[in-house]
C-alpha cells in the first residue's frame, strides 16, 4: 500500500489539463478564470495547462454539447468532466472537476 | 363570408371587428390552418401539448417540412429530445428527407440532447453558448420557422445540472430572442393524462402566444385523434374540438366547416332533373337548385337506385358529380349501373364523377364531412348523393355527431348550391290497412325534417296479395307538388313512375 506522501506526490506531477470556455468582457467568465487558476495554483502545484477559449472567436472549435459560459472542462486526467458557472461554489467545482481527493489530500499534508 | 372580408379589411372605428395586427402564416399542414382561421400567428410562438403518442413530434417535422416544400421557407429544429440521426431516420417514413434538406442549407438541427460527460454547476452562468448557436444556425439557414421538442425534456435534460430556474430562463430567451428575429415558433410541451392543465412547467402559458392540444381517445375499433386549439393571443380560430390523423404522408386535421347560415346560393327557378321525368313533372320540373332531399324508405326499395338516377341525368347535363356510397362498395354500384346501361366509369376518368368510399368501423363525421367538402371543391361538383346517412348512424358512435354533420354538410351545400339527396333507410312502410295509406313517419325523419328541403318517401305496400311499390313528394320547400301517393317500378334503365295509387 501506498503511503499517502507518496500517491499525493503522483498526482502533482502529473499534467494536468484544463479548457475554460468563456465570453470576453462577462464578470462570471473572469471570475471563473481567476478561480480556477487559483485552484490549480494551489491543489497542482502550477502543474497544470490551462487554455482560455473566447466563444465569440469565430475560429474556436466550441464542442456541440458545451451549452453555457464559464463553462469548465477538464481534458486530462480522463474522464473528462465539466463545471459550468463561475466556480464560486469552490466545494461543488471541486468535486465538478474531480480535485476533491486532492483538496483533502492538501489538508491532510498540511496538517503533517 | 364576402361581407365579413371585407369589414376586416376596414376595421370600423367603434370596431365591434377590428381584426389585429397579428399577419397568418400558413403551415401548409393539411386541415390545420383552417382550424385556426387560416393560419397560425405569424412571428409567435405555438404551443404544441399532449401526452406521449398523440404526434407532437410529427405536427413539429411537417410544420418545418411543409415549410421548405411548399413556401420556401427554411427551417431550424431544436432537439432535447431525439438525436437528429433518430429524428431523420423516423420522418423518412413519411418519405420526408431530412438529410438532403440538410445538405441543401434548407434545414438546420440544432442538437440539445448530447449529456455523455459529467456536469455540475458552481456559481452564476448564461446560456449564450446555446442561444447563440441557434442564432446562427437561423441565420445560416435563413430560417423562417424553428421547432423547438420540447419543453419537458429540456427540463429533465438541464435540471439535474442546474436548477429549474435557470431551464426556465433558457426557455424565455429563446423565445425572446427568437421572436426578435421574427420566426414562427412551435414549440412542444408534454402533458401527463391526469394534468388538466395546459402549463406543467409553469412557463408554457408565457413562451407561448397560442395553444393546441393532441389528445388520445379509444373508440370501439380504433384510436380516434382529437386536436383543440386552446387559445390564440390576437386572433380567432374555430373552437371546439376536431379529428386529426396521422397518416403515411403526414398529419391530417379534419376542421369542421364553418357555417355561414346567411350565404345560399340556392334558386328555386333553377330545377334540376331527377333522370325519371315524371317525377320530375311530379315536382313541378324538378329539384329546386341546392335543396336537400331526404329520400327515405325501406331496403331494397330503390333509393340508391333513385341516387344513380339523379346522378346520371347530372353527368349527361354536363354537371359534376359526388356520390358518398357508405351502404355497399364502388365496384358493386358500377355494376348495378352498367346494369342499367349507365356508364359512371367514363365520367369517373373524365374527373367528373367522384366516389367516397369509408369504412364503416367507427366512422369519423368529421373526416368524412371533410372528404365530401374537398371533393366537391375539388371538381366543383353540385350534385351530391349520400347513401345512406342511416349506416351513418348505425356505424358512428355518436347520433349527436351525425346530425351535426348532417347540419354542416347541409349548409356546405346551400353555400355552394349543391343540390343533394341523402337516402335514410327506414322500416317504415305505407299503413297496410283500407283508409290507413300513410303510416306515422318515424322520430328519426321527424328529426330530421328540419334540416333538409323535401321529402321524398318511398314505400312498400300489400294490396291483392302482393307487394306494390309507391312514392310520395312528402315535402318540398318553396315548391307546389304532386301529393298524390304515386305507383313506380323498378325495372332496367330505373324507376318508371306510374299512376296515382288509388285506395280501394
Amino acid at each position: 500500500m501506498m503511503d499517502k506522501k507518496n500517491k499525493s506526490s503522483i498526482i502533482s506531477r502529473i499534467k494536468w489539463e484544463f479548457v475554460l470556455y468563456i465570453m470576453e468582457d462577462s464578470v462570471a467568465s473572469m471570475k471563473a478564470e481567476s478561480t480556477l487558476r487559483q485552484i490549480c495554483d494551489r491543489y497542482l502545484s502550477g502543474q497544470y495547462k490551462l487554455t482560455i477559449v473566447d466563444i465569440d472567436d469565430e475560429s474556436a472549435q466550441i464542442p456541440p454539447d458545451i451549452y453555457a459560459v464559464p463553462t469548465a472542462v477538464r481534458i486530462f486526467p480522463r474522464p473528462e468532466m465539466r463545471v459550468i458557472g463561475d466556480l464560486s461554489a469552490i466545494s461543488k467545482t471541486l468535486k465538478g472537476l474531480g480535485l476533491e481527493e486532492l483538496q483533502l489530500l492538501n489538508k491532510i499534508n498540511s496538517d503533517i | 363570408m364576402k361581407a365579413l372580408k371585407k369589414e376586416s379589411r376596414n376595421p370600423t372605428k367603434n370596431g365591434t371587428k377590428i381584426q389585429s395586427a397579428v399577419d397568418r402564416l400558413k403551415t401548409g399542414i393539411e386541415g390545420f390552418d383552417e382550424l385556426f382561421g387560416g393560419g397560425i400567428a405569424k412571428g409567435r410562438g405555438l404551443l404544441v401539448t399532449g401526452t406521449a403518442g398523440t404526434g407532437k413530434t410529427v405536427l413539429l417535422n411537417e410544420f418545418l417540412y411543409r415549410g421548405i416544400q411548399s413556401f420556401t421557407q427554411n427551417g431550424v429544429f431544436v432537439t432535447f429530445e431525439e438525436r437528429p440521426d433518430d429524428i431523420i431516420r423516423n420522418v423518412s417514413s413519411f418519405g420526408w428527407d431530412f438529410s438532403a434538406l440538410i445538405e441543401q442549407d434548407n434545414l438546420a438541427i440544432v442538437d440539445c440532447t448530447q449529456q455523455s460527460v459529467p456536469v455540475l454547476q458552481s456559481g452564476e452562468f448564461s446560456w449564450d453558448v446555446l442561444i447563440s448557436r441557434i442564432e446562427k444556425m437561423i441565420k445560416r439557414v435563413d430560417a423562417k420557422r424553428v421547432a423547438i421538442d420540447s419543453i419537458g425534456t429540456a427540463f429533465v435534460r438541464f435540471s439535474q445540472v442546474v436548477d429549474e430556474q435557470k431551464v426556465r430562463e433558457l426557455l424565455f430567451l429563446l423565445m425572446d430572442k427568437l421572436k426578435a428575429m421574427n420566426v414562427t415558433v412551435m414549440i412542444s410541451g408534454e402533458k401527463t393524462a391526469r394534468d388538466a392543465a395546459l402549463s406543467r412547467y409553469g412557463i408554457e402559458e408565457f413562451v407561448s402566444d397560442g395553444a393546441v392540444t393532441l389528445e388520445l381517445h379509444s373508440g370501439q375499433n380504433k384510436t380516434i385523434r382529437i386536436m383543440s386549439v386552446i387559445k390564440l393571443r390576437g386572433l380567432d380560430y374555430r373552437s371546439g374540438k376536431v379529428e386529426y390523423e396521422i397518416s403515411p404522408s403526414g398529419l391530417t386535421v379534419f376542421p369542421k366547416i364553418p357555417v355561414d347560415i346567411n350565404v345560399a346560393e340556392t334558386n328555386f327557378d333553377v330545377r334540376l332533373k331527377t333522370g325519371i321525368n315524371e317525377l320530375d313533372q311530379a315536382l313541378r320540373g324538378g329539384i329546386p337548385q341546392g335543396h336537400v332531399m331526404l329520400i327515405a324508405g325501406n331496403t331494397g326499395v330503390g333509393k340508391t337506385l333513385l341516387g344513380m338516377q339523379f346522378i346520371y341525368q347530372g353527368l349527361n347535363d354536363g354537371e359534376k358529380c359526388v356520390f358518398v356510397a357508405l351502404e355497399e362498395p364502388i365496384q358493386q354500384i358500377l355494376k348495378t349501373a352498367n346494369a342499367h346501361g349507365w356508364n359512371f366509369e367514363k365520367y369517373q376518368k373524365k374527373n367528373e364523377l367522384i366516389f367516397i368510399r369509408e369504412g364503416l368501423l367507427d366512422i369519423s363525421t368529421d373526416q368524412l364531412l371533410y372528404r365530401i367538402v374537398r371533393a366537391v371543391e375539388r371538381i366543383n361538383a353540385n350534385h351530391v348523393v349520400i347513401d345512406s346517412v342511416s349506416s351513418l348512424e348505425s356505424s358512428s358512435m355518436d347520433r349527436n355527431k351525425v346530425r351535426e354533420f348532417l347540419i354542416q354538410a347541409s349548409t356546405f351545400f346551400k353555400t355552394r348550391g349543391v343540390t343533394c339527396y341523402m337516402n335514410y333507410l327506414s322500416g317504415d312502410t305505407f299503413g297496410a290497412g283500407v283508409g290507413q295509406l300513410l303510416g306515422s313517419l318515424t322520430t328519426n325523419e321527424m328529426r330530421l325534417s328540419s334540416i333538409v328541403d323535401g321529402i321524398i318517401l318511398m314505400r312498400y305496400v300489400e294490396r291483392d296479395e302482393s307487394i306494390h311499390k309507391m312514392l310520395n313528394i312528402f315535402k318540398l320547400r318553396g315548391s307546389d307538388h304532386n301529393r298524390n301517393i304515386l305507383h313506380y317500378e323498378i325495372k332496367r334503365g330505373g324507376i318508371k313512375l306510374g299512376e296515382r295509387f288509388k285506395a280501394k
